[in-house]
């Protein structure tokens, strides 16, 4: 909650950036340096998937996880990105196309303000935000991240008495893990602020990957529709895995879409990457990685000869990279991270299938969590099928039916789950956003193909973006002011101190001890504090130096603010306290007055 | 009739129809956006230390000042241990509190050792405690924060 820990995951987070940067050069290189800006997202969610990765597969080879290990181990992917991409002959990129700023019609730019404005929203609110009522944040994701920052490994034994099966993973935990090491403090309030950067790094990637092939009066409205969903307005603040792997999962698969259009192996890197960063992030990982890639093999049927044998390959290379930490927490002997019913059970419990795929598909296309999102995407797949734009129809359409078979089939394994959208018997409705995300960033692809695909056109699957003259309104780069003015809107409310339209006004708060401080009035009974302290054994210590000064015994209480006061109470007023203050003074103790409570 | 052309363009207007929904909704849906967030940063910012720190959940049953108490007396190296009493109801809590327990008082390590020093108990007094334990927090309603005498 201090400028100190807001500084360091800032830095941190540009040091993800610049890790995923290297990677992304490695694999792909470009020739201009606004290519890197314009996936700049996609770099981000690289360098923190294989930072999981590679974090996770220290912890278990039994290297601690502390400042060094972080740094180093990000150095290293960067370096190797690097040296792949000489080895590659990538050339160093130049400044170039830089300079020129992209047109934008100013209705997709009402709509690009409109996302700026709900993340600068969304970091006010992430900012101090607490883990009191986010249940498994306190008892499982921010207990298991602390225990990593505190020791550098993950104790069997402390994993054991947690509120979830030992064997889930770890990844997102490493991270969260590294972003206490950045501020310097297990700040359980300032990780928040981390969820932010994945929301903006999940925005950017969303944009960077599809400004150039959706017009932006596709893109950025559904892209802000998204966004808007009520159920993820609900957890995108909170300090849980679901949304992080909704990001990943939703990323990877249009990773793979563009993949079965474009055949460039970049996509295809990047896409098992982020895969195998979603296994390690959260148990249902493993059960979306696996809907991704059967729906791309569904996709890409016609060319199952050249297309399979580099689709599994990529799965097998996904699931290799998590296969570390299965091994470490079965040669441990820890709760595996399979269902209540392990992975055959389920055939014990055939009556839950069907309440529980009920459940799914409600849940799926229920308008109070969601809006429209997935309406809108099914009639993106279906227009899309009738424009014969097979390659993201087929694969959304797949994903769809593997997600909700998927997610039937983690409900009817886990008898202990009740059948209801309640979070606190079933979590249906996170592992529902997975689902979710994705179609909602494969729906602006799905509704340009759909536009720009003509029946029997050979080239139906084309870039192109063919939307009419313009949508709207012609592009210009004069509506950027609107953009910008978006970005400025909270700055300004605040710098001028307005909050009449609606946005905050005033500099933002840092909560601290001083809250706990009372200034003394004249005419009012005082308090001489003789100290705070941050143990008992610390206040006993100053007390018993007052107490050699000559002070009356000190009191010692709670100061409502995570420390401890001592204070001699009752004093009547500021004049008669300037003894008291004189011999602690005199003492070597720094007194100070404040105003008794209990005057 | 070309019907491809009739066919392309019912796509096309169903592409618009999508977009034109998506639009005014998610327009529309802005402001309740940020206004949610901006309600939950108003909410965070005028909570106090305690509020932040200790959940008022029934899944966390125990006095926050018997828990802050119990961070404030044990040494980052401490073991403690959470035993539950005779006078505990379950009724009172969730059995959750351990956990929160478990990441609130981290680097301390929680244990099952009979032989801790750091005792939290549920449905506990100092009758109940015994000699052997001298309490150093009491909630009042049985919860309580205890050492054992060296």
């Amino acid at each position: 909650m201090t400028v100190r820990a807001l500084g360091g995951l800032l830095v941190f987070n540009l040091f993800v950036l610049g890790v995923g940067a290297g990677l992304l050069w490695g694999i792909r290189g470009w020739r201009w340096w606004i290519d890197l800006v314009r996936l700049a997202g996609v770099a981000y969610l690289l360098g923190l998937a294989s930072l999981m990765i590679l974090l996770t597969f220290e912890m278990v080879v039994g290297i601690p996880l502390g400042v060094a290990t972080v740094v180093v181990s990000g150095v290293v992917l960067a370096v190797v990105g690097i040296l792949v991409g000489r080895a590659r002959g990538h050339s160093l990129p130049a400044l170039g196309q830089a300079r020129r700023l992209p047109g934008l019609s100013l209705f997709a730019a009402l709509f690009v303000a409109g996302i700026v404005v709900y993340l600068e929203a969304l970091v006010r609110a992430d900012r101090l935000a607490g883990i009191v009522r986010e249940w498994d944040g306190w008892a499982f994701w921010m207990p298991r991240a602390e225990s990593i920052y505190f020791f550098g490994r993950l104790e069997p034994e402390f994993v054991e008495t947690l509120a979830q099966p030992s064997g889930y993973p770890p990844g997102l935990s490493t991270i969260q893990a590294s972003t206490f090491h950045a501020m310097g403090s297990a700040d359980t309030a300032s990780v928040h602020v981390q969820y932010w950067f994945l929301a903006v790094a999940f925005v950017a990637a969303v944009a960077g990957l599809l400004a150039r092939r959706v017009h932006h009066a596709i893109l950025f409205p559904l892209l802000l529709l998204l966004l808007v969903a009520p159920s993820l307005l609900e957890r995108v603040t909170t300090v849980y895995a679901d949304v992080p792997l909704g990001y990943l999962i939703g990323v990877a698969a249009l990773l793979f879409v563009l993949w079965l259009e474009d055949r460039k192996t970049w996509q295809l890197a990047a896409a098992t990457i982020l895969l195998a960063g979603a296994m390690l992030t959260k148990r249902e990982g493993l059960l979306f990685a696996a809907c991704v890639l059967l729906a791309a093999l569904a996709a890409s049927w016609s060319e199952r000869g050249r297309l399979w044998p580099r689709l599994v390959g990529a799965g097998v290379v996904a699931f290799a990279l998590t296969l570390p930490w299965r091994i470490w927490f079965t040669a441990h002997g820890l709760r595996s991270d399979a269902p209540d019913s392990g992975y055959l059970g389920a055939f014990d419990h055939l009556d839950r299938i069907w309440p529980s795929l009920e459940l799914v598909v409600t849940t799926l296309f229920d308008r109070d969590l969601w809006r429209l999102v997935p309406f809108v995407a099914v009639a993106a797949i279906v227009l899309a099928l009738a424009a014969r734009a097979w390659n993201v129809a087929v694969f959304a359409g797949a994903f769809t039916a593997l997600a909700i078979a998927g997610a039937t089939w983690a409900i009817w394994a886990n008898p202990t789950l009740t059948i209801t959208q309640d979070d606190a018997g079933n979590p249906i409705v996170r592992i529902t956003g997975t689902t979710i995300l994705t179609l909602g960033i494969l729906a602006p692809l799905l509704l340009q193909r759909a536009w720009s695909a003509r029946k029997g056109d050979p080239n139906a699957t084309s870039h192109g973006i063919r939307l009419g003259p313009d949508a709207l309104i012609w592009r210009s780069r004069a509506a950027w002011a609107i953009v910008a003015l978006g970005v400025l809107s909270h700055p300004g409310s605040m710098l001028v101190g307005y909050s009449g339209s609606g946005l905050p006004g005033g500099a933002p708060r840092y909560p601290g001890a001083a809250d706990c401080v009372a200034a003394p009035a004249s005419g009012r009974s005082v308090r001489v504090v003789v100290g705070y302290a941050d143990s008992y054994l610390e206040a006993d210590a100053i007390r018993g130096r007052a107490l050699e000064a000559g002070l009356p015994v000190a009191e010692v209480e709670q100061d409502g603010c995570g420390r401890l006061r001592v204070f001699v109470d009752d004093v009547p007023t500021v004049d008669a306290s300037q003894a008291l203050v004189t011999d602690a003074q005199a003492a070597g103790l720094e007194p100070t007055l404040e105003l008794d409570p209990n005057d | 009739m070309n019907w491809e052309r009739v066919w392309l363009l019912a796509t096309r207007l169903g592409v618009v129809a999508c977009v034109g929904i998506a639009s005014l909704v998610a327009a529309g849906k802005l402001d309740d956006a940020v206004a949610i967030f901006d309600f939950r940063a108003d909410l965070y910012a005028a909570a106090t230390y305690r509020e932040r720190t200790y959940p008022a959940s029934p899944w966390v049953a125990g006095s926050a000042r018997v828990m802050e108490d119990a961070r404030l007396w044990m040494p980052e190296d401490a073991a403690y241990r959470v035993i539950h009493g005779p006078d505990y109801t379950p009724a009172a809590s969730s059995g959750f509190e351990h956990h929160f327990l478990l990441g609130l008082l981290l680097p301390r390590a929680q244990t099952q050792s009979e032989s801790s020093r750091w005792v939290f108990c549920y449905g506990c007094s100092q009758l109940s405690l015994g000699e052997r334990y001298e309490v150093l927090s009491d909630s009042g309603n049985g919860f309580v924060f205890a050492r054992r005498r060296s």
